[in-house]
């Protein structure tokens, strides 16, 4: 690495600077706004300090009879800015992220997903490149060895060396390619690479090129953070949040869990334990309960709750506790947070109180 | 001072702004976003500004120290994308490739924003550290430690690539 060939490389991408004149409408147009927005501010600031001193005028019995200073009516204050200056923010919650991609093909690059938790991080993004057909990244680490040791992988694909770690890189029977890279630490690093459209699928020796340069460029010291769509004011006690699954366009979950618990499944059941989660989702996707009634075949019964915070709601209650399989147990869905999405408050195997469902669910903003 | 002042400014300095802010985001789209968000706010405090002995040093601060700071929600815009073709073209043998300017655009992608904006200051500016300090407001001896750990991680990746290509198949 040489101090030229920084330069160079620099001064060779100067051509990347976009046009001075676009630039200039756009910061005009910024400031067009942001005058805009100043005045607004400062009428409803304004207004309220009329009101008030209107108001506290009439409460002391002292209106003097001056109609500079008569009360404003109360419709007259505009929705109270003032008051949401003075109100705490209502903060996102906020997914960690240490990997990241180092290079992706050439194209239009969206992240489309992540989740955090559980000693597992991962990654996916549509790339639509600038020739060729999309694809599906996806980069995920975590602990243990799953892929690279499981003898029915090794019989599907080969092994080879990223960046002089073992590795084993197989195809999917959809034509979707995998590799996973042993990293220090008994940790592993998998990257999965798939078609985007299944109308328009990529060659396969260019997904096994990508999979490949994605796996060599993989950074895991990379901080980044991903917001996301629910701002949560009450996790109860004994709680902590453990796990963020986030959808850009379709859901988020959060998953509320003891701080030392674990995402395995216990001896004699059959997969892990069902933790609390608060799910944003989308009515569409997920159709919330829209009348009371019972799923005999899913031991369920359905009942109106009360409304939380104006929204309508309902309980789905288990019937029968299977021992050997952690299920979801009572359920809180609150309707309409967002449009077309509802909340989905799992009380797993972590709350089984009703009430502290409607705690939760109180607490929680769906942010747009 | 006038408005058109302010215009005039932003008439004489932005090609230069843009093409700093490109340095820093490596993204055409992240550098405009940027370079009006911060002349947004230099707008806003123009006569402030103009009273400074160099305008545009600093307005230059404040895009640096705004590019360090900038936030983004779910998309991601600040991968570095390569300008190589996924379909057409047989990639290059990354022997040749890897000490090609190209490369090490890409590779300064993966820096922290610090040790980018760092770098960028150092060898396009041709900023000295202490003056790199007094854009960033850290200690020169902060600059140097930036800047070494950038041209470790440049050197390291690009160490490990030339490694890989050797013992793939």
């Amino acid at each position: 690495m040489t101090d030229q060939l920084l330069r160079d490389a620099f001064v060779a991408h100067e051509h990347l600077a976009p046009d001075a004149d676009l630039a200039l409408e756009g910061i005009q147009q910024g400031i067009r706004t942001r005058r805009r927005s100043r005045l607004a501010v400062t009428g409803a600031v304004v207004a309220v300090v009329v009101a008030v001193a209107g108001a506290s005028m009439v409460a002391g019995g002292t209106n003097h009879n001056r109609p500079e200073q008569a009360p404003a009516p109360a419709t007259k204050v505009p929705p109270a800015r003032t008051t949401q200056t003075h109100r705490p923010a209502v903060r996102p919650v906020v997914a960690q992220l240490t990997i990241g991609a180092g290079w992706l093909p050439a194209g239009t690059v969206h992240r489309d997903a992540v989740s955090v938790g559980f000693g597992v991080e991962a990654v996916s993004y549509t790339v639509t490149p600038r020739t060729g057909a999309p694809l599906l990244v996806g980069l995920t680490t975590s602990a243990g060895t799953d892929f690279a040791i499981d003898d029915s992988k090794r019989g599907a694909g080969h092994d080879l060396k990223i960046n002089g770690l073992p590795a084993r890189e197989w195809v999917g029977s959809d034509g979707s390619s995998h590799l996973a890279v042993l990293l220090p630490a008994g940790r592993e690093a998998t990257v999965d690479v798939d078609a985007a459209d299944s109308n328009n699928p990529p060659s396969a020796t260019t997904v096994t090129q990508v999979g490949r340069r994605v796996a060599q460029s993989m950074q895991f010291n990379r901080p980044s953070t991903a917001a996301t769509q629910l701002a949560v004011s009450y996790i109860p006690a004994g709680l902590t949040v453990r796990r963020i699954d986030g959808d850009e366009l379709n859901s988020t979950i959060i998953t509320l869990a003891p701080p030392n618990a674990q995402q395995v499944a216990a001896p004699g059941h059959q997969s892990p334990p069902t933790f609390t989660t608060i799910a944003l989702m989308p009515d569409d996707m997920s159709p919330p309960p829209t009348a009371p009634g019972t799923e005999p075949a899913a031991y369920r019964i359905t009942t109106a709750g009360r409304p939380v915070n104006e929204h309508k709601t309902f309980v789905s209650r288990q019937t029968k506790v299977r021992p050997d399989i952690d299920e979801d147990g009572t359920i809180l869905y609150v309707l309409n947070v967002r449009p077309g999405k509802h909340l989905v408050i799992t009380g797993g195997v972590t709350v089984t109180d009703v009430n502290e469902l409607y705690r939760i669910a109180t607490g929680v903003t769906a942010l747009p | 001072m006038s408005r058109a002042t302010f215009e005039e400014f932003a008439r004489q300095e932005l090609p230069g702004l843009l093409r700093y802010a490109v340095m820093l985001t490596g993204d055409r789209e992240l550098a405009q976003d940027l370079v009006q968000d911060v002349m947004v706010k230099a707008h806003s405090r123009w006569r402030r500004i103009e009273a400074a002995d160099h305008p545009r040093l600093y307005v230059k601060t404040m895009l640096t120290r705004a590019f360090i700071s900038w936030r983004r929600r779910w998309a991601v815009r600040n991968i570095m994308l390569s300008e190589d073709p996924v379909d057409g073209e047989p990639e290059r043998d990354h022997a040749l490739s890897i000490v090609d300017r190209d490369d090490v655009w890409q590779r300064l992608a993966t820096l922290p924003r610090q040790q980018r904006a760092v770098l960028v200051l150092r060898y396009y500016e041709q900023l000295t550290d202490p003056e790199i300090a007094t854009m960033l407001g850290c200690t020169a001896g902060t600059v140097r430690g930036y800047a070494s750990r950038a041209l470790t991680t440049l050197r390291v990746v690009i160490t490990a690539e030339l490694s890989t290509t050797k013992e793939q198949p």
